[in-house]
């Protein structure tokens, strides 16, 4: 492969991945795949990337003016006209928050006005290292991700991803400090995260027990639970998708047959303590079970 | 010589190529027979893009250190600073960490790059294995997961214990180059940046801060795509392990103090989760699974994963990789079966 054409398809790549990242963190959607916490990192990443393509593309553009001028051993000019700043416009557009479908177009345009404007690449320039090597596997697998972001649409891990995972019954996420902070949370704002702390960490359940609660989660049928039965489930997100692990209180609810797995659902009802494999599993009485539309946050963060 | 070495490289892509084609193409297959597919697609697909997207940060920030090194500091600096005593050399090693704040994703093209210019192996054995855990991005989240305790000096003092034990390892053998990969082979002389452009009048010139800046980026460039595939690589295997192998198989035998620990360290390298969060992870299994194997999970995870192992096979012969997978390996399932037998928590 040609040094300029790899260095192009490098830096196409990782502006790809750049706009990419950009358009999932104004779209939101970026919390899907990891602890919005971590959105920060995230940020320096994609400043990086651009900042990798810029620096990598300016000298496929600018070169034949400096090998000019060194034939002629005048000092080099100042490159007049830089049109590495158009290669930025998929990205800013994503930061715009415009939609895939004028993103996507954007990119290949610009892959196709740099590759017909592509000068050959020299790397005996002043200050232009060597390229270590040219791997066309390199770029196939950092083109993975682009290409799987793109054509798989983002979806928040289901309840499918149970068949492997299986729903957790504890709260092994919790520590003691965490646990007496959820007694400070009125009882219809407890997710179900807290209700798991409370009912795992909690010594004296009495205060808890009867108390209302009215918690979202997405329908899932154990299959430790009764026909009657269900668990409103959410995942728990510490760090990225990698290292989900679901939780559920049960739920008694005549009906419970005709909810679809992984249909989101309001719970209403009054909390009780269950026993399932010798392990204490809060359960609500349901009043009400009401259809929602999924959250836009649809995981919780321990 | 050049010859030789792209040659070389060139067949190892080619395999590379198959080998990832192969494995799609597999896992292509499986899909179409599994039940409900298209859901296991769309997990397996976040759960890649999950762990790509939160190492990539970490990826990026390693090779843009690496790139510092090589345009800013030359090697008698790394001479004057590194002691040439084995011993006091990967015990600098083990603690350079704190210095340079990476974890296992930029651990890997930093190491390289250190190695090329004169960090001898005990040193650069001893920070890949420690700088994941002794840096103090690590320090501060594990003492945010477990408190200033025991678990958090025990992960550090046994981190930097295994990681000088291994280092001290590798001084046997006689040549760095026996462990290396060959694109590492070479010589100080022809590695210098500037030596390719002698014949160029316009090289002569000293680079202005700014073209220095720009070569930072542009190494880093360059290695954000030769160690960065095995970070996609590693992705894939663990989203994919993830996906389709259920995890009830392993916490169903994971009882017990050996199993337990055996487990755990089967999980960390699974999951492949990146050192400075693993704490919380590791947070998780208190309860489930006993002390001693959730230390293991927090020693062994951030030294030896598969991301990382994909990584280390970018840098060391394949011999030499198996001992710094396995030694770590042995000594801290030794540390975490007696911690379990014999510490009261």
């Amino acid at each position: 492969m040609n040094k300029s054409i790899y260095r192009f398809a490098q830096c196409m790549i990782v502006l790809g991945l750049a706009t990419y990242l950009a358009e999932k963190w104004i779209s939101g959607r970026l919390s899907f795949y990891i602890n919005p916490r971590f959105v920060v990192f995230t940020w320096i990443g994609i400043i990086g990337l651009a900042i990798m393509a810029v620096i990598g593309l300016n000298p496929l553009f600018a070169e034949k003016q400096s090998l000019i001028d060194s034939q002629n051993k005048t000092e080099p000019k100042k490159q007049k006209t830089n049109m590495v700043v158009v290669f930025l416009l998929p990205l800013i557009v994503a930061f715009l928050g415009l939609s895939a479908t004028v993103i996507l177009p954007m990119y290949f345009l610009v892959i196709v006005i740099g590759l017909t404007r592509l000068t050959k690449f020299h790397t005996d320039q002043n200050g232009q290292p060597q390229l270590s090597e040219i791997s066309g596997a390199a770029l196939i697998l950092l083109a993975i991700p682009l290409i799987l972001g793109v054509i798989v649409p983002a979806r928040p891990l289901s309840t499918s991803s149970l068949n492997t995972r299986g729903m957790s019954l504890s709260a092994p996420v919790s520590i003691g400090q965490q646990s007496i902070q959820t007694m400070e949370i009125a009882p219809d704002d407890r997710t179900v995260l807290d209700w798991i702390k409370i009912i795992n960490y909690e010594q004296d359940l009495s205060p808890y027990l009867g108390k209302s609660a009215n918690v979202i989660g997405f329908v899932y049928h154990d299959p430790r639970l009764k026909t009657d039965q269900f668990m409103v489930g959410r995942f728990v997100i510490t760090c990225c998708a990698a290292d989900a692990f679901a939780i559920g209180m049960a739920v008694d609810w005549p009906d419970s047959a005709n909810l679809v797995d992984n249909s989101w659902v309001n719970v209403k009802g009054t909390v009780d303590v269950l026993t399932i494999d010798g392990q204490k599993v809060p359960v609500i009485h349901a009043q009400a079970v009401n259809p929602i539309q999924a959250p836009e946050q649809p995981y919780l963060y321990p | 010589m050049k010859h030789s070495f792209s040659l070389f490289q060139t067949k190892y892509h080619h395999l590379l190529i198959i080998g990832s084609v192969l494995a799609l193409a597999l896992l292509a297959m499986f899909l179409s027979y599994w039940p409900d597919s298209a859901n296991v697609w769309s997990t397996f697909t976040t759960v890649f893009l999950g762990i790509f997207i939160e190492a990539m940060p970490f990826l990026f920030l390693g090779t843009v250190a690496s790139g510092f090194v090589e345009v800013y500091i030359d090697q008698d600096a790394i001479r004057r600073f590194i002691p040439q005593s084995p011993v006091l050399s990967a015990l600098l090693g083990s603690v350079l960490g704190l210095f340079f704040p990476v974890c296992e994703c930029g651990v890997v093209p930093l190491v390289r790059r250190l190695f090329r210019k004169g960090l001898p192996i005990p040193a650069g054995i001893a920070f890949l294995l420690a700088a994941p855990v002794v840096n103090p991005i690590v320090i501060l989240s594990t003492a945010t997961a477990f408190g200033f305790g025991k678990i958090l000096f025990m992960r550090v003092g046994f981190t930097v214990l295994i990681a000088i034990i291994t280092g001290l390892v590798f001084t046997v053998i006689p040549t760095q180059w026996e462990i290396l990969k060959p694109t590492l082979w070479i010589t100080p002389e022809t590695c210098d940046l500037h030596d390719h452009q002698h014949d160029n009048p316009i090289a002569e010139m000293p680079l202005t801060q700014f073209q220095k800046i720009k070569q930072v980026f542009q190494i880093a460039l360059d290695e954000f795509f030769e160690i960065g595939r095995y970070l996609v690589l590693g992705g894939l295997i663990a989203a994919g392990l993830q996906a389709f192998i259920p995890q009830s198989i392993l916490l169903d035998i994971g009882k017990g103090p050996v199993l337990s620990v055996l487990v755990m360290m089967g999980l960390a390298i699974l999951l492949s989760i990146c050192s400075t969060v693993d704490s919380f992870v590791a947070l998780g299994f208190i309860g489930v699974f006993s002390t001693g194997s959730v230390l293991g999970f927090l020693l062994y995870g951030p030294m030896v994963d598969i991301k990382s192992i994909l990584m280390f096979s970018r840098v060391f012969r394949p011999r030499a990789l198996l001992y710094m997978v396995i030694i770590p390996f042995m000594l801290f399932l030794l540390i975490s079966v007696s911690l379990n037998y014999f510490m009261i928590w």
